[in-house]
């Protein structure tokens, strides 16, 4: 395998595992799950409810830790790394965006989308101007004092996901980010994922359930019941 | 995240749920309150005390004479020498007999104090003449009287106005007045009211009375130590007057006087400050608890955009110091508030120091991060996948 090779591999995982306790049984939830992800790829997960998505993008996103298996952030072990180091790579690797968009509801949009940023350790002004330029570029620049209850749910995801990429990560995770939207809302979402993808060369990993939104993406993986079942490249 | 985008957040966490917000804090105020009140009617109690003793100096003490046998007290032939013997540490020495009399007067009972003394009194209590002079030297067994501000009152409202040269019968006495005194701080040191006393001169007042000195006062030289100059005129006392009885008392000796006395208000609003502090802090630890419960998807989110565990503590903490520091400033208002009545109706001059309001909100600050910090602990160990998933 040449050197290139292994370094355009952004995200790589052996026999990824996870067991949940549920009362007195412990539920094997991921059942051993190896892919490649190379950076800059576009790929939709689809997949029964409950066959154990959301349990992995959680573990993509070092929200949660496999109960066995490898998993390599650009070549880093992340088993290795302590808890603050994995705040850290979230922090600036990682845009989270969920079904639920959850925005913080006491603070405005363009305070939600600077959050990121403030972790970060960035000086409040400089992260709400970025925070500022970023709901523009989402099309959201005119209602950056508005609380999420003021919001549509398709306005809300838009601020959903300027915080995700307001940090500029590698990798963005979406888990049915179009799931609460209607169809034409969910595609003026998606649109800026397509835009991200192709202008910035970002990875975007979406969950979804809508085969409109998965045709859109290069690659599909498939799950059941916390395995991958199908592992194909889709024509673009 | 910086430590004022923290406050500013709490901040804005707080207002979104401020009634419950004050209501938690109500025992917080009651604390930080009876503290701050506490410290400052001590500080106005003092400083009243010391204004009082400000009038004839700390330095003034007075020495209270008993003889438990006969014929062992001071008599006025003693007083040359006893002046002698404490010249090392007192100044001034005065000595006084006191004879306290009942007398009718313009129908009404009276009691003034006959009080023997000598012309150095004028000096060590700082009189002031309104009308003819002080006793002299020369005036030893003269039956002359210096008239107390309150007995020429009593007499001109009996009718009879009291100048330089008027006669005064008491007790089947007869006085020639020669003074009158303007008005005298009362319980000048001793326990003696000037104000209502006939200021005669001793020899007169002891041929009268029979001699025996009841009382001393003097000054105590400048630049000695008072506590120790008090002990050594005492053992001076002890060795030349073996059969007598002198107990001293100085200002110092009185404010810590008063000050016992005020340890029973300190205690009982020491304890309502605790107990309240105590309640209110596990109010707030209470709030706090609630306010993780309801925002633990909140906390899950801001774990998944790269908050870490202590970042969540730290919010969680700073909103509980400054959700106790509002008590404490509240408490601060009522406590102040509660000095300034009792100031009004003791008549005393009120005021609050820096120091004691440092305090106040110190001690309001340390309840938020004592009783916070267990919320804040419990906030930063929420699991985001849980959170995120309800
Ligand atoms: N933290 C957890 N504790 C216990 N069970 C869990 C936990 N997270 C997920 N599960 C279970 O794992 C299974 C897969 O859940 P999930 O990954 O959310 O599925 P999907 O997103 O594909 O619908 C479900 O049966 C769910 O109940
Ligand atoms: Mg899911």
């Amino acid at each position: 395998m040449n050197a290139s090779l292994s370094q355009n591999r952004l995200l790589e995982l052996e026999g990824i595992r996870k067991e949940f306790q549920i009362g007195p049984a412990r539920l094997e939830i991921l059942k051993g799950i190896s892919f490649e992800v190379a950076a800059g790829e576009l790929l939709a997960v689809m997949g029964t409810s409950g066959s154990g998505k959301s349990t992995l993008m959680n573990i993509l996103g070092l929200l949660d830790r496999p109960s066995a298996g490898r998993y390599r952030i650009a070549g880093e072990d992340i088993g290795q790394l302590d808890e603050p180091s994995l705040a850290r790579l979230r922090n600036e690797r990682i845009g989270f965006v969920f079904q639920q968009f959850n925005l913080l509801p006491r603070l405005n949009a363009r305070d939600n989308v600077a959050l990121p940023l403030q972790y970060r350790g960035l000086p409040r002004r400089e992260a709400l101007a970025r925070a500022r330029a970023m709901l523009d570029a989402v099309g959201m620049g005119d209602r950056d004092h508005h609380r999420p209850n003021e919001l549509s749910g398709g306005q809300q995801q838009r601020v959903a996901v300027a915080r995700a990429l307001v940090g500029e990560p590698s990798l963005i995770l979406a888990d049915e980010p179009t799931g609460a939207l209607d169809s034409r809302v969910g595609q003026e979402i998606m649109d800026i994922f397509l835009r991200l993808h192709h202008e910035q060369g970002t990875t975007v990993l979406i969950i979804t359930h809508d085969s409109g939104i998965a045709a859109q993406c290069a690659r599909l993986l498939r799950m059941r019941d916390g395995l991958l079942v199908e592992h194909d490249a889709l024509a673009a | 995240m910086s430590i004022w985008a923290n406050i500013l957040e709490a901040m804005r966490n707080l207002l979104a749920t401020k009634q419950r917000s004050i209501l938690a804090l109500i025992g917080i105020i009651i604390g930080t309150g009876s503290v701050v009140a506490m410290l400052s009617i001590g500080g106005m109690v003092r400083h009243e005390t010391l204004k009082r003793f400000e009038d004839m100096g700390t330095d003034l003490i007075s020495i209270r004479l008993r003889a438990p046998e006969p014929d062992q007290g001071l008599g006025v032939s003693d007083l040359a020498r006893v002046e002698q013997g404490l010249a090392p540490w007192f100044a001034v020495v005065t000595p006084s007999i006191e004879a306290g009399v009942w007398f009718e007067l313009g129908g009404q009972e009276q009691f003034f104090t006959q009080l023997g003394s000598t012309a150095n009194m004028q000096a060590l209590y700082r009189l002031e003449l309104a009308a003819g002079r002080f006793i002299s030297p020369f005036d030893h067994y003269q039956r002359f009287a210096v008239v107390g501000q309150q007995v020429a009152n009593a007499y001109a409202d009996a009718g009879q106005l009291l100048a330089p040269g008027s006669t005064l019968a008491i007790d089947g006495r007869i006085y020639s007045v020669i003074g009158l005194l303007e008005r005298a701080p009362e319980d000048l040191f001793g326990g003696t009211d000037v104000n209502h006393s006939l200021i005669i001169p001793i020899g007169a007042l002891s041929r009268l009375d029979g001699g025996e000195i009841d009382s001393l006062a003097a000054r105590i030289k400048p630049g000695l130590a008072h506590q120790a100059s008090i002990e050594q005129a005492g053992q001076w006392f002890a060795q030349h007057f073996p059969g007598l009885d002198a107990e001293f008392s100085s200002p110092e000796q009185m404010i810590a006087q008063m000050q016992q006395q005020l340890r029973l208000l300190t205690l009982m609003l020491g304890a309502i400050g605790s107990i309240s502090l105590v309640v209110g802090g596990v109010g707030v630890m209470n709030i706090m608890l609630v306010s993780v419960t309801e925002r633990r998807r909140e906390i899950g989110v801001r774990l998944a955009i790269g908050a870490r565990r202590r970042d969540v503590r730290r919010q969680f903490l700073i909103e509980a110091v400054i959700l106790a520091l509002i008590g404490g400033l509240l408490g601060l208002v009522l406590g102040a508030l509660a000095a300034w009545v009792v100031a009004y109706f003791a008549g005393w001059g009120f005021f609050v120091t820096l120091p004691v309001l440092l305090l106040g909100f110190g001690v309001s600050a340390a309840i938020g991060v004592f009783f916070g910090f267990y919320p804040a602990v419990q906030a930063s160990k929420v699991d985001p996948i849980i959170a995120l998933r309800s």
